[in-house]
């Protein structure tokens, strides 16, 4: 574990930017570093910007006692189709699982008949099956054929293939054949990657199973490249510290255990700032949070209740299932380079395709045309040409106007003002839509939580989206743009455990149960071991999957007590939830036990979080500049504050616009901001009538 | 009033939510694997006249652009008067508008200030509906009561209070009551949250917003189609396709398609395609004019949600008495496939007018094959169903290959994961995978289709086959061949080999019996010697064409092999 005399690292790499922050274990304080990437060797970037951190805080590289490595390199070798040269072993006659996936189209597709899907990851001459099967109950019924897996090896060996995926019809009862075939390759071919379904994803319905296993094995000597290459760049500058890796689940891991599973990554990018703002907010004494990031390309929304992060275990990439734990963060395309269009017939639209960071809005001036909604932002004057990412990005207010004339207020006969408020309020709606997606749709009230705006663009659009949800609350924590690459510097140790059962559970026994967890607690205990865990710092959090037998979507219900009297508690438990998320259940109903699940947590020492000093005066604002309110009619002065100069304890009444480098906050009427000791803006909206 | 176009936009998405959330809760709280595995129904939400609004992105277009005849036929039969705040209303009935028997429409009518303005529908395949054979789906019906249980427009909830008697009486005339009862739940749940979601809507903007801002989606989407519609040149266009037999003969019944473009509108007149069928296979005037209607949505206006609006510009002419217009009491029950040929037909006719839009025609059948019966299972002896859906490959388009093992045309149910089939079902598969030389040659080529290939364990089992392309195969288009048809075989190379007709009505099985069900595939697009050379090759290579293919359709010689 960390010794408190040192310093820790957690590094974000994002899709144009790395961030790196340095935190003091003693005491609490943070530096950060933003670095632009470099596509041909990004382990030069997170280096550079850690020497950047080390230099600027005086700080020896030996003093470097932990890093946490938040990464998006297996997911864009996805996208970009630039992963390993894969080959898939499956049952003979089954190879094309992978292609046919679901049989029915994607939703975007049904009308779209010139489109295709996107293609699988492994071309169907590298799909290669096999004889062998074992039934529903696990039961071998046809051996493997061992002929036909020596002529798969030869073929795999031929093709000069990297990693190789095996997935079997109901290996996750009998991993028997998965087994054998790993034992052949790695005899014949020791250098190659060799991905079971068995071992990463224990459960049944072939598809998402295979689709799994594929990403694991089509990234996974890419991510072994770079976290060898990125060990051997930080050792060169004198760090020999261990460093961790961060996964989907909000949770880092040993690279060893990482390496077990590498789709565990591939869903990590938005979960470092929810676990940062699980908490940071924490801390300050908000528990039940909705998190609002905005970033270039895209918003992220994610519930929080009690601190914890609601989880989930299925989402696609690029129409591919992928199967990992991973917080439930649900994106749609709205950022701040989102592009903003009118159709032939009047129709507004925000999104989902984007400018990127790259030529960008027309405001960057690189040649983007289109009209976004960072250009929005500008012209409704929420932005400040001159100070934007400090500086470093002047806009051009002119081009934005030209863009926005030109695309949005022409075509709909409006002038340029009343365009971008009313794109303004689209955009609200979509994001307001987006948390209503997570809250009302699933059973909690948004009025219950506070919102958590942070990415570049959260808290401009926070207040609105706020007063249409009816949010009491706002918190916008203090460097809102560094905050992913924080929680990742501070994320404990997660790892989940399942085991697949399938049976009604009037025919389970207690017995039975308890042995699935033993056996579990087994594979946690020797994870936490190889990581150093102390024992008083491990947290099982045991769980079932439990739905009406007959159903096919299961709930997870916490167990809270042993299963040693029975299942009835748990059971009551699940009509609950039940009731909370579908509006109705059904007691007499038999319910079925489908997975017994643990996860295992090693908490992580906290750096101190350090309270400001904070004299409670009333901040002077720098200035102020005329605002298109979304609510008012035509521009009004608002006075602009700048956030460095709000100490604890300030307090100041909306409307108001609040700078600093890595982003903007718009407070508008009826709302009160005071800034807490952690430095934390909190909004506060007024209810009707009250006054401050 | 008038609404702004920002309120309008933000009310449109509102309103697309709400639909593709109540399929989302509908499917994961079903019991059958005809909604949770295969997502086979569908929710839109309509306005005070029963006009499509918003539809859940994921909806069937087959199931979507039928409910506006079916829901209207409801409340004129019910009487609008008569209905009130919490009633759940329900009906099959193909006559008024709907498909085949199984599908089931459940609908709320949504109520401001005492008017309705609104209605929430959700209609899903029920697995059965009572009739011949577990399953429902004989093509051998000779009426429609044969299909199942006739569920007249009814209330099955009376103000928030459910209809015992009614409840009961459908679920006493279906197989599995215990399946039924939790998807009807499943279906009318979904009604009452977005019933839930629609008032917070009228808090927010106003109900004189909302109610404008609906009449102006539906604007706005006619005005995009006519757009389209008038770039294609004025003419008239003409199909004809078949199918296999009627149900009960196997004699060829025809579509026949006449598309006549003026200026911004498209009328597809049917008239002379063949008589009602004595089988199953027709469909009614509704469903017919979905069909068209998805083949004019595809090449018109793809990117943006359907609305009614969508399809004002397209008037569908049929002949009552004929088989895309079957009057009582015919039997429906093969609709998909008899909307199949009307979409072929109509995409073929209209090739001519829409240049590099064209599409050849697709594996066209749902392929549906049902096997059902009694299972042993430790809980009991119960029924099971299981429906395969054996067809699925694009045809080719003008600049593309046919995509391969995928549906295509207005219905969209998927399969049920082999494992999930077999541990519910007494199947044990055998093989699952792309058929390779099933697609057309051409310039560009048809989708391969696929074999499903499954031993049935109980002695108790049942097969019935409503499927088409068994005689005729998919056309290609622009000089490209046609697709392979499809096939039906139980075991297969054995010496009680027996291939089955395409619409085989419902037969025993012998214990352990290999089924082999195969899709045909996709229609090429222009001239196989026209293809380009490293596309044969790779083809090849990833053996979606063989050796002996690449030499008979292209000519080609593999020049790395001797």
């Amino acid at each position: 574990m960390a010794d408190t005399s040192g310093y820790r690292i957690g590094i974000d790499v994002g899709g144009t930017f790395t961030d790196v922050v340095l935190i003091s274990n003693e005491t609490g304080n943070v530096s950060v570093a933003k670095v632009l990437n470099r596509h041909d060797d990004r382990a030069e970037t997170v280096v550079s910007g850690i020497e950047r951190l080390l230099g600027e805080a005086n700080v020896e590289p030996a003093d470097i006692d932990w890093i946490s490595h938040g990464t998006t390199i297996t997911t864009n070798a996805v996208i970009e189709r630039k992963g390993a040269k894969t080959a898939l072993i499956t049952n003979k006659n089954f190879r094309d699982i992978l292609e046919i996936g679901r049989f029915a189209r994607p939703a975007e597709l049904i009308y779209r008949v010139h489109e295709d899907k996107p293609s699988p990851l492994v071309p169907r001459y590298l799909r290669l099956g096999v004889s062998c099967r074992v039934d529903r109950h696990g039961d071998v019924v046809t051996e493997l054929d061992e002929t036909e897996l020596a002529q798969a090896i030869a073929a795999i060996q031929a093709e000069g293939v990297e990693s190789v995926a095996v997935c079997f019809l109901f290996s996750f009862l009998n991993p028997v054949h998965e087994a054998r075939v790993r034992e052949s390759l790695s005899a014949a071919l020791p250098n190659l990657d060799i991905v079971l379904s068995s071992e990463i994803l224990r459960e049944f319905r072939e598809f998402p199973r295979t689709a799994t296993t594929v990403f694991a094995a089509y990234v996974a000597p890419v991510l072994r490249a770079y976290i060898s290459g990125l060990l051997a760049r930080l050792a060169d500058r004198g760090i020999n510290c261990p460093l961790y890796i961060f996964q989907s689940n909000g949770g880092v891991a040993q690279p060893e255990i990482v390496m077990r599973n590498p789709a565990l990554t591939l869903l990590s990018g938005p979960a470092g700032a929810v676990v940062g703002a699980a908490q940071l907010c924490g801390q300050a004494g908000f528990r039940d949070l909705i998190t609002m990031d905005i970033g270039g390309t895209s918003l992220d929304v994610c519930l929080i209740r009690g601190s914890v992060a609601e989880a989930t275990t299925t989402r696609e990439i690029d129409m591919f299932p992928v199967g990992i734990p991973m917080l439930d963060v649900h994106t749609i395309g709205a950022g701040g380079g989102s592009i903003v269009r009118v159709d032939d017939v009047g129709r507004v639209k925000v999104g989902p395709d984007s400018m990127g960071a790259r030529p960008g809005p027309a405001c960057y001036g690189l040649g983007g045309e289109q009209a976004t909604l960072t250009d929005i932002n500008l012209l409704m004057g929420l932005l400040d040409p001159a100070t934007f990412a400090n500086g470093e990005v002047p806009l051009d207010r002119a081009r934005a106007e030209a863009a926005v004339a030109e695309r949005v207020a022409g075509p709909l006969g409006v002038d340029v003002d009343a365009a971008a408020v009313g794109v303004y309020r689209v955009a609200t709606n979509q994001i307001a839509e987006a948390i209503r997606t997570v809250t009302v749709e699933r059973g909690s009230d948004p009025r219950d939580y506070a919102l958590v705006a942070f990415g570049g663009g959260g808290p401009l659009h926070a207040a609105a989206v706020a007063r249409e949800l009816g949010v009491a609350q706002i918190i916008v924590p203090r460097h809102p743009g560094l905050f992913s690459a924080r929680g990742i510097a501070t994320a404990d140790f997660n790892h989940d455990y399942i085991q697949s059962v399938v049976r009604p559970i009037a025919e389970v026994s207690a017995a039975d149960v308890a042995a699935a967890f033993t056996a579990l607690e087994g594979q946690a205990a020797r994870d936490l071991d190889a990581e150093d865990v102390p024992a008083d710092r491990r947290e099982l959090a045991p769980a079932l999957d439990l739905r009406y037998l007959g159903q096919t979507t299961e709930i997870t219900v916490p167990l809270a007590e042993s299963v040693a009297d029975g299942f009835d508690d748990i059971i009551g438990e699940f009509h609950q939830l039940h009731e909370r998320l579908y509006t109705y259940s059904v007691p007499d109903e038999p319910v079925e036990l489908v997975n017994v699940r643990l996860r295992a947590v090693g908490s992580v020492d906290k750096p101190p979080l350090p309270p400001a000093d904070g004299a409670g005066e009333t901040p002077k604002p720098i200035g102020e500049r005329p605002v298109l309110l979304p609510d008012l009619e035509g521009a009004q002065p608002v006075p602009v504050y700048r956030r460095d100069q709000l100490a604890p304890d300030a307090k100041l009444t909306g409307p108001a616009i609040i700078e600093e480098a890595s982003s903007t906050t718009l407070v508008l009427a009826n709302m009160d901001v005071a800034v807490d000791r952690f430095e934390n803006m909190i909004i506060t909206l007024r209810q009707p009538g009250q006054t401050p | 009033m008038s609404v702004d176009a920002f309120t309008l936009a933000v009310v449109h998405s509102s309103l697309i939510a709400i639909a593709r959330d109540m399929k989302i809760m509908t499917m994961r709280t079903a019991y059958t694997q005809l909604w949770k595995e295969q997502g086979d129904l569908s929710c839109c939400l309509m306005d005070r006249d029963g006009e499509i609004i918003a539809q859940d992105p994921n909806g069937f277009p087959i199931h979507v652009t039928t409910m506006p005849l079916q829901l209207q036929g409801v409340v004129e039969i019910l009487g609008r008067e008569n209905l009130r705040p919490g009633d759940v209303l329900a009906t099959n009935d193909p006559f008024i508008g709907g498909t085949h028997l199984p599908d089931v429409l459940i609908a709320r009518p949504l109520f401001h200030q005492g008017e309705i303005y609104a209605y929430a529908c959700n209609r899903g395949h029920w697995a059965d509906i009572g009739g011949m054979g577990p399953g429902s789906y004989s093509p051998a019906t000779s009426d429609i009561h044969q299909e199942g249980i006739f569920i007249p427009p009814v209330k099955l909830f009376e103000a928030g209070e459910p209809n015992p008697g009614v409840l009961e009486m459908i679920m006493s005339n279906i197989r599995n009551r215990s399946i039924g009862f939790g998807d009807l739940r499943s279906q009318y749940a979904s009604c009452e949250t977005a019933e839930r979601r629609l008032d917070a809507l009228i808090e927010r903007y106003g109900f004189d917003t909302l109610t404008a801002g609906m009449a102006e989606i539906i604007t706005r989407s006619e005005a995009m189609t006519r757009a389209s519609i008038a770039e294609f040149p004025d003419g008239d266009y003409h199909a004809r396709d078949c199918l296999d037999g009627d149900g009960r003969t196997e004699a060829k019944i025809w579509v026949d398609v006449k598309v006549a473009i003026r200026g911004s509108d498209i009328v597809v007149d049917l008239s002379d395609s063949s008589d009602q069928a004595t089988g199953g296979m027709n469909c009614s005037y509704s469903a017919a004019a979905s069909a068209v209607q998805y083949a004019i949505k595809s090449i018109t206006d793809p990117e943006n949600p359907p609305n009614a609006g969508s399809y004002k510009p397209i008037t569908v002419k049929t002949r009552p008495g004929s088989l895309v217009d079957a009057q009582k009491p015919g039997s429906m029950i093969g609709f998909g496939d008899v909307c199949y040929r009307v979409l072929d037909a109509t995409m073929t006719a209209i090739a001519g007018a829409i240049g590099d839009r064209a599409i050849a025609s697709g594996s066209g059948s749902t392929g549906t094959a049902v096997v059902a019966g009694r299972q042993q299972r430790s809980n009991g002896d119960h029924y099971f169903t299981t429906i395969e859906l054996s067809s699925g490959a694009y045809g080719a388009r003008a600049s593309r290959d046919g995509m391969n093992a995928i549906r295509y045309g207005p219905g969209n149910a998927g399969h049920i994961p082999i494992e999930a089939d077999e541990i519910e079902n007494p199947l044990f598969f055998e093989a699952y995978e792309i058929v390779p030389d099933t697609g057309g040659a051409g310039q560009f080529r048809g989708g391969n289709g696929f074999v499903r290939a499954f031993r049935v364990m109980s002695d108790r089992a049942q097969i019935c086959l409503c499927a088409d392309r068994h005689e005729t195969p998919p056309p290609g288009l622009s000089g490209g061949q046609p697709g392979a048809t499809s096939r039906y075989v139980l075991n297969p190379g054995t010496n009680h080999e027996q291939v089955l007709a395409s619409k085989t009505p419902y037969i025993d099985l012998d214990a352990d019996t290999l089924v082999r069900v195969q899709s045909a595939g996709g229609g090429g697009y222009g001239d196989p010697r026209e293809r380009d050379q490293s596309r044969i090759a790779d083809d090849l290579k990833n053996g979606y064409i063989t050796e002996d293919a690449a030499a008979a359709d292209y000519g080609y010689a593999d020049k790395t092999r001797k």
